[in-house]
């Protein structure tokens, strides 16, 4: 019997305490076919999180760390002359891989972010005159810390918009923490054995794409995105129309994770925030009257109608 | 076997399901929506207290800007107390405004207030592009029992003593209004001899309210969809129910599911049916309206 994305779940929550949302916006983001970016304080799990998936499906993974200093090449790879053959051989970056987890993305200059998220985009890299498409499935997590903001490169709303979901990660609570000192204060966190493989991987994004979507939510969804761009001191830019794609996209795969072949209004209000959060430019009255993006966002989803 | 009330009871939920059925091109598929840009949007009743066993007139009357050929896709509300008799639609053009009038030819059958949930309209607001639902007023119709009240709800065995009775209830009632008329002459001419206080108008008496229960109305709902298993029908009927719980517009099932009180926590496979039916694919939609049919006979067993 072929694995399914709960298996994958339940592999995941055994070697990470708590941190639910996340998880599933990790399977969510596999399953649609998308990026996500992970944003938390440090320590919470995000860099284990990504490797624990990578092992349960078996994916080929592979860490960048982004430092200021990072090239392009340092990335997607470059030509190197063998004196051997006396020819240029390429070498293929770090790229290249199933899953690719971008440790602190907002760590590295603008002309590194642009070569990460031109291959997330085109899901190829060219490295002088040849192009190499990247392996399917290809996922890229990349991770950013809210704090210790000096020295980091901010992205650019456009370059925030290609990943399909933001995750917001928090701490633990204190049972979670209690939990998390039994199991790992004197071990190593181990990762979870593979209970899927990429094949399943591809079947499951095959059933979602198959997943039915109702005209009255496309409205929905429609409905969503309009209220983000209606006029508010708070809010410079609303989100774009690839955020109604990616939601529909993103409710597709919920409802293929809970067994059903139609989405229901509820799986489009449950992906709303993570799809939304990244995509809107507030204004700094936002900050100045002290409220919360995530609580701007809230309100807004609530107040749409659902069908 | 089915009483008298029920099997009227079943006629209604036809005639609504049909009326369902007429709409569902329209309510299925949200990308036709009209633009339109409504400025009234009224429901009322001529005359506002019918008598029961007579017809009376329910009006939807609906103003938008500008010149709109057709409008198809008003919601009417459940009537499941009230008989329908005929149903007329016309659009009139004037001063730069349509207006839309839907007659209803209704007969009660029972005494009392009758309750109304307001028409409904899904139409792209032609002012802002935003997909709107718009609502009429809801209607407390108070419907008052005729002079054969009692006679005509009785078994065609009496059927044969009415012209008698009626009769007999003219002339009692004649002699009523003569008592009365007399009192109120005296009453006059007493008070022409003695000024007193300003008169204080009497109380209109009104029937009691009488509120359809919450299994009543499950039932009502039951049998419209049974009458008439569409997803127009099961987009009605889910609405309803979420409306007895007291579900807000921009709640979701979660949201709804997670605040249901211990009194409704059985209504919660229901729901979840009724959701079910209402977005999922046409090769599933006649499981999932079974699958809401024994919710509903489970809820009301």
């Amino acid at each position: 019997m072929s694995a399914t994305p709960r298996d994958v779940e339940r592999a995941l929550k055994k070697t990470i305490v708590g941190q639910d949302a996340a998880i599933e916006g990790l399977l969510l983001a596999s399953i649609a076919d998308g990026h996500a970016l992970l944003e938390g304080p440090p320590g919470i799990a995000k860099t284990l999180a990504c490797r624990a998936l990578a092992a349960s499906l078996d994916a080929t993974f592979k860490r960048i760390q982004f430092t200021p200093d990072l090239l392009p090449a340092d990335i997607v790879g470059t030509r190197i002359f063998d004196q051997q053959s006396s020819r240029f051989d390429t070498v293929l970056g770090p790229i290249v891989a199933n899953i690719v987890l971008a440790d602190e993305i907002n760590r590295a200059p603008a002309k590194v972010q642009s070569a990460l998220l031109e291959a997330m985009q085109e899901r190829q890299v060219t490295i002088g005159h040849e192009t190499h498409p990247l392996p399917d499935p290809f996922v890229v997590l990349a991770t950013m810390n809210p704090l210790d903001n000096d020295g980091t490169y901010a992205l650019p709303l456009a370059q925030m918009d290609r990943f399909l979901l933001k995750i917001d990660l928090g701490y633990p609570n204190e049972e979670e923490e209690l939990e998390i000192l039994e199991r790992y204060a004197f071990a190593r966190t181990p990762l979870p054995q593979r209970v899927a493989t990429l094949d399943d991987l591809r079947a499951w994004r095959a059933g979602a794409r198959a997943v039915h979507v109702d005209n009255k939510l496309h409205r929905y969804v429609v409905d969503l995105v309009m209220a983000t761009r209606s006029f508010s001191p708070y809010v410079a830019n609303g989100a774009s129309p690839r955020a109604s794609l990616a939601l529909v996209g993103c409710a597709r795969a919920r409802a293929f994770l809970n067994d059903r072949a139609y989405v229901e209004p509820d799986d489009i209000r449950s992906v709303a925030p993570a799809v939304l959060r990244h995509r809107i430019a507030f204004t700094h009255r936002l900050s100045l009257e002290g409220i919360a993006p995530s609580s701007w966002i809230a309100e807004t989803i609530a107040g749409v109608r659902v069908p | 076997m089915a009483g008298p009330r029920s099997l009227v009871r079943i006629n209604l939920g036809l005639v609504l399901a049909a009326l369902a059925f007429v709409l569902a091109p329209q309510i299925g598929s949200a990308q036709s929506l009209p633009r339109l840009e409504v400025e009234r949007f009224t429901m009322s009743a001529r005359p506002a207290s019918p008598t029961i066993g007579r017809a009376f007139a329910l009006t939807i009357l609906l103003t938008v800007r500008g010149n709109v050929r057709r409008i198809d896709n008003v919601t009417l509300p459940i009537l499941s107390q009230l008989e329908l008799r005929g149903d007329e639609r016309s659009i009139q053009h004037a001063n730069g405004e349509s207006i839309y009038r839907e007659t209803l030819t209704v007969r009660a059958a029972r005494t009392g207030a009758i309750r109304l949930a307001p028409a409904t309209l899904d139409a792209i607001d032609a002012r802002t592009g935003q997909a709107e639902q718009y609502s009429s007023n809801s209607l407390t119709i108070v419907v008052r029992g005729g002079a054969l009240q009692p006679f005509a709800t009785v078994g065609s065995a009496v059927g044969n003593l009415v012209p008698i009775l009626d009769r007999i209830a003219y002339v009692l009632g004649a002699l009523v209004a003569v008592v009365l008329l007399a009192a109120a002459i005296r009453s006059l001419r007493r008070r022409r001899r003695t000024p007193e206080p300003a008169l204080v108008p009497a109380a209109i008496v009104e029937p009691p309210v009488v509120e359809q229960t919450r299994e009543e109305r499950l039932r009502d709902a039951a049998l419209v969809l049974r009458a008439e298993p569409t997803r127009a029908v099961a987009r009605s009927v889910r609405i309803a129910v979420r409306s007895l719980v007291g579900a807000t517009a921009s709640e979701t099932l979660s949201d709804v599911l997670a605040r249901l009180s211990e009194r409704d926590r059985d209504l919660s496979p229901l729901l979840r049916a009724l959701e079910r039916a209402a977005f999922t694919t046409d090769d599933d939609l006649q499981n999932a309206i079974r699958t809401c049919n024994a919710a509903f006979a489970e809820v009301l067993s």
